[in-house]
């Protein structure tokens, strides 16, 4: 191909019609100048494959959305959205178990040694010192306070939505920007380099740029006659009167896993696997077939977002987290000019890591328990040294091996390791070195104090009926 | 799973023993009778042998240890003939005549979303003329000898710094040895010049000193200074020379009086085959050459140095040798080194005593039992070699970021091609401002951007956010804000005023 001389990017094209498209939208569009002309290119539906991201956004939204003007009172006025203490699964990983994934700070230490450690001297476990965690299990729900002395202030939550009503409210905010209503039918490319996008209506776009958010059936596929193993999954949206759990629901089964939760209007249901029982849905429910297949995030002048760059269910939280962070990402190295060979290069190197680490994390809940059938996870994610590494160290002690760009917290693995009951082999000489009787009355004194703030929240439903009332009495215009 | 209560089983390791005081041993001696309280703990260190006194400049993560150990801070201070440090000045690295502070703090504040240095850039980039150094409260703060602890109200400018100490590393030892033996540490004087391996595992069995004693072990801590008695002398662990990368080789260090204001910063002052640090504590000045031998003499090395001291030395220099590089394995079998035994990179960012912490931090978190599991070995040796690296390319950075080509070294870094993992790094920064993001280094993203800037590597091009300010609006934010910190700063103590009032200060001649 021959070499152009670097100008500014000045156009850019974002691919897609859902979630991770209008996201990206509304974020670029309050960061960047003016001059940087952006233009959104969807179908005139919403984009059913936003399904894969799952419903549930992770604590770090919160940030996210107000960056882009987006603050909680404006999220529950003008959606249907509903809290959420994280997932919560049954019958993975040991039968019978059952545990909360929940969104929670970092416990402090005691005596100087992390409490995961320490429950090797007790018979609690550690969802049950987890406040978002013991609140999720029971229904309630209440924001965490400034008072850090209060155990809620412990908990993070995040909210449980209905993608396509976020997509939509993601794209009512997003300021002036151009929508072609129509697909990408054909592309122009010279090694990794895009020149133009034909549209199925006839238009032709060249930008500068292109961000391809249109989900696992990328505009690669468009480029690409290399074949990959397909994997379907399948979901129904029901209507629903008010909110359920603070939760999502997974449940592993034989030959399938599926989840249930509930915003404030619709109950989703998603069942994946190869024997997804007749029966389980209505003639309501859909289908989406996606190719597993990962690619390189940044090439040429296209980057892949979110599962553009490599699908993966949401049997996790991890397809979300992965693009909240592709897209906190890219914001950042966004490119200055034609020649992004750099931003590319910096971009990549995170990213792939990233991507890495979020497959750790979801094949270890995957392999836990009951086989669902097709592997959804790539195989080598299994075989991954960072795993072996990561679960060779806690299964010996209980030390927890982080790396770089995890989007898994140390806690978030701890909770992992717990909900699947897996106990170190040798209890750490740290924990060793207490006095048992003394840790087993600290934890069992935080156990209490946990339980008995539970029992004094409002079931989820009532408070947000109350938050609802009371901002529309502040003229949040909540109707 | 049950209750745990006879976890204290026969597996468990009930002796340590460190061989080699000074500052590695101390402190982990210190560590482990705190966190570890049912190990029995020698330490066999000689009198005659002396130590390096590695690092008198410490970095922020050292009030964690002393934290950790239950040290007060002012008894430390008095104790150690201690004073504050807001960062390090850096002399004559980009180009002669230049100087820039490394704070331990944050440049600015963010706006919106968008990173301080980004907002400068932009202003620099449309002829503002303020230093990004401007906008760092502790540099400020230092430049005008000023200290207080940081403020707990986070969203204040006075809170957006982090501190260390320059002390004496050698009443750091003594202190760390009082703290330890009153916590049951034994301590053996004498020097081995024997030890003995199981002849079944190659563990290291037994210690035999010249004296006669021997010291039987478990778990042996080789603090013994750059031979490494233990890991390398016994178990041959092998070496991974880094002069490739950093050849100074070479030492000489002295003590001069203080003269003048005490200033809580560190100084790194290029010279011609190296450089010269000066570490001012309450009683005197630390001063030093770090030079490589290829491109001086050590009689020009010492001429360098001598006369380069604020005040009048109080001894001969002292003169070290070493390679830069670390271990190939910092533990293996039932020997951990920790200190100069484990790897040495010269300290101009003060982390001498810092890859000592970790090493012990480490240590504490993989603590074996008498199985002494392969796990254990490795996750520890992959967690240093990565510390180990990482400073490595941090320390190349300061020489490769200059225009300086003035004598033979300078020439030969313009020369160097660099790993490209700085390289990549380097690219980043230049483009428009990209900084490392990773979060396993002690160097993250502020202190990137301070070499950089410091040392005139400017971003080309400006973060398309950045533009969405009218110069107006930068103009005004970039000068309210300097004017703050300077305000600030202004009502701040002296810092030797501030050591004195926190009962810190050590009324002393500067001969002690």
């Amino acid at each position: 191909m021959s070499e152009t001389t670097p100008s500014p990017v000045r156009t850019v094209a974002i691919v897609g019609n859902g979630l991770a498209a209008w996201l990206i939208a509304a974020l670029l569009r309050a960061r960047l100048p003016e001059t940087v002309h952006l233009t959104v290119i969807g179908g005139d539906t919403d984009e059913p494959s936003d399904i894969l991201y799952g419903t549930v956004l992770p604590p770090e939204i919160y940030n996210l959305h107000l960056s882009f003007g987006l603050d909680e009172r404006i999220l529950l006025s003008q959606s249907q959205t509903a809290f959420c203490y994280g997932m919560k699964y049954a019958s993975l990983g040991t039968e019978q178990r059952e545990w909360m994934q929940a969104f929670h700070h970092p416990i402090p230490p005691l005596s100087g040694v992390p409490v995961g450690l320490l429950l090797s001297h007790t018979n609690i476990r550690l969802k049950d010192i987890l406040i978002s965690a013991v609140a999720g299990d029971a229904g309630k729900f209440a924001h965490p306070p400034q008072d850090q002395s209060n155990p809620l202030s412990m908990a993070e939550y995040g909210y449980i939505i209905d993608a396509s009503e976020i997509a939509s409210l993601y794209q009512s905010l997003t300021g002036p920007i151009d929508f072609h209503s129509s697909k990408v039918s054909k592309i122009d490319a010279e090694e990794d380099r895009i020149h133009a996008l034909h549209l199925e209506n006839g238009e032709v776009v060249s930008p500068d740029f292109v961000i391809d958010a249109s989900g696992p059936n990328s505009l690669f596929n468009l480029v690409s006659s290399d074949p990959s193993p397909m994997a379907t999954l399948r979901f129904e949206r029901q209507s629903c009167d008010g909110p359920d759990l603070p939760l999502c629901y997974v449940e592993g089964n034989e030959g399938f896993w599926k989840s249930v939760s509930q915003t404030r209007s619709v109950r989703t249901l998603i069942a994946c696997g190869n024997d997804v029982p007749d029966g389980f849905f209505s003639e309501a429910s859909e289908e989406i077939s996606f190719a597993r297949k990962d690619r390189t995030p940044w090439r040429g002048n296209c980057v892949s977002i979110g599962q553009a760059a490599g699908p993966m269910v949401p049997l996790t939280v991890a397809p979300m987290r992965r693009l909240l962070r592709d897209v906190k990402r890219l914001s950042e190295y966004f490119p200055v000019s034609t020649d992004m060979k750099i931003e590319a290069r910096a971009y990549n190197s995170a990213a792939n890591e990233d991507h890495r680490h979020a497959r750790l994390f979801q094949t270890t809940l995957q392999e836990s328990g009951p086989s669902f059938g097709e592997s959804l996870e790539p195989p080598e994610a299994l075989t991954d040294p960072k795993l072996t590494r990561k679960l060779q160290q806690y299964e010996e002690r209980g030390y927890h091996v982080a790396y770089d760009h995890e989007p898994f917290d140390r806690l978030d693995w701890a909770i992992l390791h717990d909900g699947l009951d897996r106990r170190p082999r040798r209890m750490d000489p740290l924990a060793a070195s207490l006095d048992p009787a003394r840790v087993r009355a600290e934890i069992e004194a935080m156990r209490q104090r946990i339980a008995a703030l539970v029992s004094q929240m409002p079931p989820h439903p009532l408070y947000i009926e109350k938050l609802l009332g009371y901002l529309d009495r502040k003229g949040g215009g909540v109707g | 799973m049950g209750n745990s209560d006879s976890v204290l089983d026969t597996s468990s390791i009930q002796e340590v023993t460190i061989l080699g005081g000074g500052t590695a041993g101390w402190m982990t001696a210190a560590a482990l009778s705190f966190k570890l309280p049912n190990l029995s703990v020698t330490l066999i260190e000689s009198d005659a042998i002396g130590t390096v006194g590695v690092g008198e400049a410490t970095l922020p993560h050292i009030r964690y240890f002393n934290n950790t150990i239950g040290i007060d801070e002012a008894e430390f201070m008095r104790e150690t003939r201690a004073t504050f440090k807001l960062g390090i000045e850096f002399v004559d690295w980009g180009q002669i005549g230049q100087s820039y502070i490394h704070p331990f703090g944050e440049f600015g504040h963010d706006i919106g979303s968008l990173p301080f240095h980004h907002v400068w850039n932009q202003y620099r980039r449309n002829g503002g003329d303020a230093s990004l150094f401007d906008f760092s409260y502790p540099v400020v703060a230092a430049r005008n000898c000023r200290f207080h602890h940081p403020h707990t109200d986070l969203r204040r400018i006075e809170a957006t710094f982090g501190y260390a100490y320059q002390f004496d590393s050698t009443l750091y030892a003594r202190y760390l040895r009082r703290i330890s033996e009153a916590r049951g540490v034994k301590r053996v004087e004498g020097k081995v010049v024997k030890v003995d391996r199981d002849p079944e595992t190659g563990h290291i069995a037994k210690l035999h000193l010249e004296n006669g004693q021997t010291q039987d072990g478990e778990l042996f801590i080789d603090c013994s200074g750059f031979r490494g008695l233990l890991i390398e002398d016994t178990l041959k662990s092998g070496y991974q020379n880094w002069s490739e990368w950093l050849p100074c080789n070479r030492a000489l260090a002295v003590a001069s009086e203080t003269e003048g204001e005490i200033f809580p910063y560190t100084r790194a002052t290029a010279r011609t085959a190296g450089w010269q640090w000066r570490i001012p504590l309450q009683h005197r000045t630390g001063n030093g050459h770090v030079y490589c031998s290829d491109f001086i003499s050590d009689e020009e090395a010492a001429d360098q140095l001598l006369s380069n001291l604020d005040g009048a030395p109080l001894s001969d220099p002292r003169p070290l040798r070493f390679t830069t590089g670390r271990r190939n394995t910092f533990w293996q079998d039932n020997v951990v080194a920790i200190g100069l035994s484990a790897g040495f990179l010269e300290p101009l960012e003060s982390t001498s005593i810092h890859l000592i912490q970790e090493g012990i931090t480490a240590l504490v978190e993989l603590f074996p039992d008498r199985h002494f599991s392969k796990l254990d070995q490795d996750e520890y040796n992959a967690r240093m070699g990565l510390n180990f690296e990482r400073v490595r390319d941090f320390l190349l950075l300061h020489y490769v970021a200059t225009d300086r080509d003035d004598s033979e070294m300078w020439r030969h870094f313009r020369a160097l091609k660099l790993p490209d993992s700085l390289q990549d790094k380097i690219d980043a920064w230049e483009s428009r401002g990209i900084v490392p993001d990773y979060e396993q280094s002690v160097f993250l993203p502020p202190s990137w951007i301070a070499v950089f800037a410091g040392q005139n590597i400017l971003p080309k091009s400006n973060h398309l956010s950045a533009n969405r300010f009218t110069t107006d609006e930068l103009n005004q934010n970039i000068q309210k804000l300097r004017s703050v910190i300077k305000t600030t700063v202004e009502a701040a103590p002296v810092h030797m005023d501030y050591l004195q009032r926190m009962g810190s200060g050590t009324a002393v001649s500067p001969a002690n």
